[in-house]
């Protein structure tokens, strides 16, 4: 058994090293079994097809085009920041000038906003009105309406810098949230599977549990005895496909129990039909509590 | 300035990855489907999958290696559901395929000789099969294989050994018979 494990070893690292491009010679006091399937692995390696330069260098150029594309898109967000920036300095820093132009900011915002609801086309009313603007004008206090122009203006620029920020290169959001709540009884201990987020690189499975007497701790550094150790543990299968481990749930204390959350790490299909959930454990408790999920409704 | 630093940053680490992993997913997918242009297709289309998500890929959470291969193999998985039938070929299908061919001798019967293995793989249990495309298609490690496929490190080599003599007994059979 221990001569079988060590040469299953050996064949191993023996593919490694082939793939790798080493030179692999099997030594003649190996079995025949053995060396008649490392030519075959040889084989495997050999018939392998690469890709075409062509195809190689189209594809690349392709794909660095459209990281340009959106670094441009990016930087257009950026300029948009900076045009507002720019404006912004236009105002001479003395008072005199800072009040002028908040004033001249509120007459052209009260002209932009009477001029859209349409009353500058009634000829009825639009001195009332312009009077009213006026009296406005001139009870505010300038510098409030400076600094109100301010806030828009760096109000766009965070904006467009947090979006900067926010927007990497390549990002796609959350894609689809599945409501599931499904609650499923073993040995008197319920679990409910709340919900499924899908997101473009991995998915967050939710689920809930109220412990017997439990209350909210506190503390979630000391927590009460009845409460540690109440991790779970679950594993999905997507469309019958392998079994995998979502390894150990985070837990969040709600006021009314405690959720678990899990994470398939990997991406689901958009065509995936069906995802098995499976809690396999809770704490010291052994489930199995099994969720069907559709994932094409 | 900053913006144009992670720009460039990004771009050389894209392809860099590039260059390392291209002849590893188009091997991968071509183990799976022995047609260059579904093969090239599908390839681009997993690098263009893969160029979208970059900015949510965490190497913490997972390595590079198996984060593009689950992309691969999720791209082949709807390329033969959009297909609508299973992933079967039968020998004279394969011989047919290329007969058609007129790429040069040598090629022709490399491309034989693999359209030959794939047949053959697909008599492997569907594990067995993903497990010899993942480790020479892809050339993973027994680690990220058995992460990808939820199974324990030793498992892998215990299977990948027995599958490649398997593959080969049943090569064997059919030269012979």
């Amino acid at each position: 058994m221990a001569r079988e494990k060590d040469e299953e070893r050996e064949f191993i690292e023996n593919i490694e090293r082939l793939l790798a491009g080493e030179e692999v010679t099997v030594g003649r006091e190996k079995s025949e079994d053995y060396r008649t399937a490392f030519d075959f692995a040889r084989k495997l390696t050999e018939s392998r097809s690469d890709p075409s330069p062509v195809f190689k260098q189209q594809l690349k150029d392709r794909l660095l085009l459209r990281l340009t594309e959106r670094e441009m898109e990016v930087r257009q967000k950026v300029k948009f920041g900076s045009i507002w920036e720019f404006l912004a300095n236009l105002v001479p820093r003395s008072p005199v000038w800072r009040t002028a132009a908040a004033t001249l900011v509120i007459v052209l915002v009260t002209v932009g906003v009477l001029w859209r609801t349409g009353m500058f086309t009634r000829e009825a009313g639009l001195e009332e009105l312009a009077r009213e603007s006026e009296q406005e004008i001139m009870t505010a206090a300038p510098e409030a309406g400076l600094k109100a122009f301010e806030g828009v203006v760096e109000e766009e620029i965070e904006a467009a810098e947090a979006e900067e920020e926010e927007a990497p290169l390549l990002s796609v959001a959350m894609s689809e949230v599945i409501e599931v709540n499904q609650t499923q009884t073993v040995d008197g201990v319920a679990i409910t599977l709340e919900r499924v987020e899908l997101f473009a690189t991995e998915s967050v499975v939710f689920a809930f549990n109220r412990p017997p007497d439990y209350t909210m701790p506190q503390d979630p550094e000391s927590l009460p005895p009845s409460l540690q150790g109440l991790i779970a543990s679950a594993q999905y299968s997507i469309d019958g496909g392998p079994v995998i481990d979502t390894g150990p749930s985070e837990i969040h204390f709600l006021e009314s129990g405690m959720q678990h959350i899990f994470r398939i790490r990997e991406i689901i299909s958009e065509d995936a039909v069906e995802l098995t959930f499976i809690i396999t454990g809770l704490g010291e408790l052994h489930g199995p509590w099994e969720y069907i999920i559709s994932l094409q409704e | 300035m900053s913006t144009v630093r992670e720009n460039e940053s990004a771009r050389k680490t894209f392809a860099e990855l590039y260059e390392e992993y291209l002849p590893r997913v188009y091997r991968y997918i071509n183990y799976r489907i022995n047609d260059t242009q579904i093969t090239e297709d599908l390839t681009s289309t997993v690098f263009e999958k893969a160029l979208t998500n970059f900015g949510k890929y965490s190497k913490d959470k997972a390595s590079f290696s198996t984060w593009i291969f689950s992309i691969s193999r999720n791209v082949v998985i709807d390329y033969y559901r959009a297909q609508g039938r299973r992933q079967t070929v039968s020998l004279d299908e394969t011989t047919e395929l290329a007969s058609r061919d007129l790429s040069p001798e040598e090629e022709l019967l490399k491309k034989e000789e693999r359209e030959k293995l794939q047949v053959y793989l697909m008599k492997l249990p569907q594990d067995e099969q993903e497990i010899i495309r993942l480790k020479f298609g892809a050339e993973l490690n027994n680690r990220q294989i058995a992460r990808m496929l939820g199974l324990s490190e030793s498992n892998i080599g215990t299977r990948l050994y027995r599958s490649i003599r398997k593959l080969r007994d049943v090569f064997q059979e059919s030269e012979n018979g």
